[in-house]
């Protein structure tokens, strides 16, 4: 359980507070990047961390992520036109360039300076990868940019998706790090879904509903270990990372591409579930990316034209009793994604933390918190830069490996837990 | 259109109406350092006031483990009363008396903390996992010792 001030540190992420400064650290995933195409493209409506952003493309390429609104008279820039590098409002004429900047105010002299005077809120907006992340925090601070190895392997062998999650980002979050959920909920993927099926590790997992579990603390996060038995008296390891604030990566399956999230917040009451999938040293096969694109794995299909999830709170995600009962899946929920998605935002969108009662197997998520918290504290109270934004931090990959069975996994499957160019993942 | 069952049930607006009664009546931990460093913690945590966590009480002697022998009675009427235990060991701790504790605990789940395992030495770490890690249903290896009272409070010890 959370005491109710902590659990208010830790989901409230608006401009101004603990965990939105924390936030406000890092490099986070703001839009994919075929949301702006082309340059000159329409702008497009962002809301990140409770900040009203507009994210645009300029004609000569640039990109910008500024406050929404006009500064003249709180129009919505969205309907702004783009052209010759800049936006310009439609009500009264005024123009900004991707930094905020106004550059023309057609009603007053050019000579008079006003327009110099006005300028938007405004973050850098950079590609790295299929995404254009943001860094909303104190220029003086800002970090490298991003170094995750899903972003940085070639185009061809990598995909990401995002979906809107109805729910604070950290009861979304706190999913990824529970591993103990797996062998319930998500029962049967891996005898079905076509991005995990078939795997020798399946067969681990199958006999074994009940891992062990261990969490290892690491400078910029956590480990988290699922142990069961293997041949021979040795383990079989399912170990998987969590940085902070918000980056987890499930452990592989055989050569199948591997995958993980972020959870960032849109506001307190939603999140973006960004999940990805690569394949550290091969492209993905057509196959593979008509999968995921079709919602298997850790992906989702979508109401047209939306990021919101086809299956959503709106028509009770879909709930097939029948599947339920016939074991197909366990909740009635199809596919991974909106089977942790549905109980999520059936917790309300802002879980109470007071009324929980952990056990053993929810130490991660009370390492996490603790981790989250204290470095909240310490940014806010003495100004001490959070772990995670140190690419050593972020060069992490997960793995699933069989160790012999007296040593710790950290030091054991230390290679296979760090990014190694041209070497491909440590799966079973 | 009408909201869907799922879509009214998770508004803010009904979450007010989640039932406030006690969901869960109070649970027993105990808490056993396993080495000299962990007691002193210990000793330090009882202070603390976690009212549903018995610290087993330790010879103030620095000798310990060696007279946890007196100290049996102590030690298996906190487990007893517990439905959770906690060993708790400093990285490079011998853990000798784990199994026997272990044996002690048995049908009570097993927390294995091991502290200050940042920077510690690869063989000093293994010799306190192979000790905890055969009888722990959760092994925690945290850098530092601040995880424990938090770990204790998110249980509600």
């Amino acid at each position: 359980m959370l005491r109710q001030e902590q659990n208010e540190l830790a989901t409230r992420t608006g401009p101004g507070t603990a965990m939105g400064k924390l936030f406000r650290s890092y490099w986070v995933p703001a839009l994919l990047a075929e949301e702006l195409p082309e340059d000159g493209c329409p702008p497009v409506r962002v809301k990140l961390l409770s900040e009203r952003l507009l994210a645009w493309r300029d004609s000569t390429g640039r990109y910008g992520l500024m406050d929404e609104f006009c500064a003249h008279r709180g129009v919505s820039l969205w309907f702004g036109r783009n052209e010759e590098g800049g936006l310009r409002c439609p009500y009264h004429g005024w123009k900004y360039d991707v930094t905020g900047q106004c550059v023309e105010v057609p009603s007053e002299p050019a000579e008079n300076g006003f327009c110099a005077r006005i300028k938007l809120a405004a973050y850098p907006l950079v590609q790295v990868g299929d995404i254009l992340w943001t860094y909303m925090g104190p220029p003086e601070q800002q970090p490298p940019l991003p170094e995750w190895e899903f972003a940085r392997v070639p185009a061809a062998q990598t995909f990401t998706s995002k979906r809107v999650q109805e729910c604070n980002w950290m009861q979304a979050m706190e999913g990824g790090i529970d591993s103990s959920h797996v062998s319930w909920l998500h029962r049967g993927a891996l005898n079905h879904d076509p991005l995990f099926k078939g795997a020798k590790g399946n067969q681990y997992n199958l006999r074994d509903a009940k891992p062990v579990f261990e969490v290892v603390e690491m400078p910029g996060g956590l480990y988290i270990g699922a142990r069961r038995n293997a041949e021979d008296g040795r383990y079989y390891w399912r170990i998987t990372p969590w940085v902070m604030p918000s980056f987890t990566m499930v452990p592989p399956r055989g050569d199948h591409p591997v995958h993980g999230h972020f959870w960032i917040p849109i506001d307190d009451e939603n999140c973006w579930a960004w999940s990805f999938d690569y394949h550290p040293v091969r492209a993905l096969t057509a196959q593979e990316l008509q999968h995921m694109k079709d919602g298997h794995g850790i992906h989702v299909t979508y109401v047209p034209g939306s990021f919101r999830p086809a299956a959503n709170k709106d028509n009770d995600y879909l709930i097939d009793r029948a599947a339920q009962q016939r074991g197909d899946t366990y909740s009635g929920v199809a596919g991974i994604a909106m089977q942790d998605a549905s109980l999520q935002e059936s917790m309300g969108p802002i879980v109470d933390r007071t009324r929980e009662n952990l056990v053993s197997t929810d130490n991660g998520i009370i390492m996490a918190r603790h981790r989250l918290l204290r470095a909240a504290r310490a940014l806010a109270e003495k100004g001490v830069l959070p772990p995670g934004r140190e690419a050593e931090h972020q060069r992490v990959r997960s793995a699933a490996v069989i160790l012999p069975p007296d040593q710790p996994f950290k030091e054991a499957a230390a290679e296979a837990l760090r990014v190694r160019e041209g070497v491909a993942q440590s799966s079973v | 259109m009408s909201l869907s069952e799922s879509a009214r049930a998770t508004s803010a607006a009904e979450a007010r109406f989640r039932l406030q009664a006690p969901n869960a009546r109070p649970r027993r931990l105990a808490v056993i350092p396993m080495d000299e460093q962990a007691r002193a913690l210990a000793v330090g945590l009882a202070a603390q006031g976690f009212a549903h966590t018995s610290f087993v009480a330790l010879s103030e002697s620095e000798e310990w483990p060696a007279h946890l022998t007196g100290r049996t009675r102590a030690v298996l009427e906190a487990i007893e009363a517990a439905q959770t235990v906690v060993l708790l060991a400093t990285a490079g701790a011998e853990a000798a008396l784990a199994g026997t504790l272990a044996e002690a605990a048995r049908g009570r789940t097993l927390i294995g903390l091991i502290l200050d395992s940042e920077g510690a030495a690869p063989e000093a770490l293994e010799r306190s996992l192979a000790a905890l890690r055969p009888h722990a249903a959760m092994l925690v290896l945290a850098e530092g010792r601040d995880y424990v009272a938090a770990m204790l409070e998110a249980l509600r010890a």
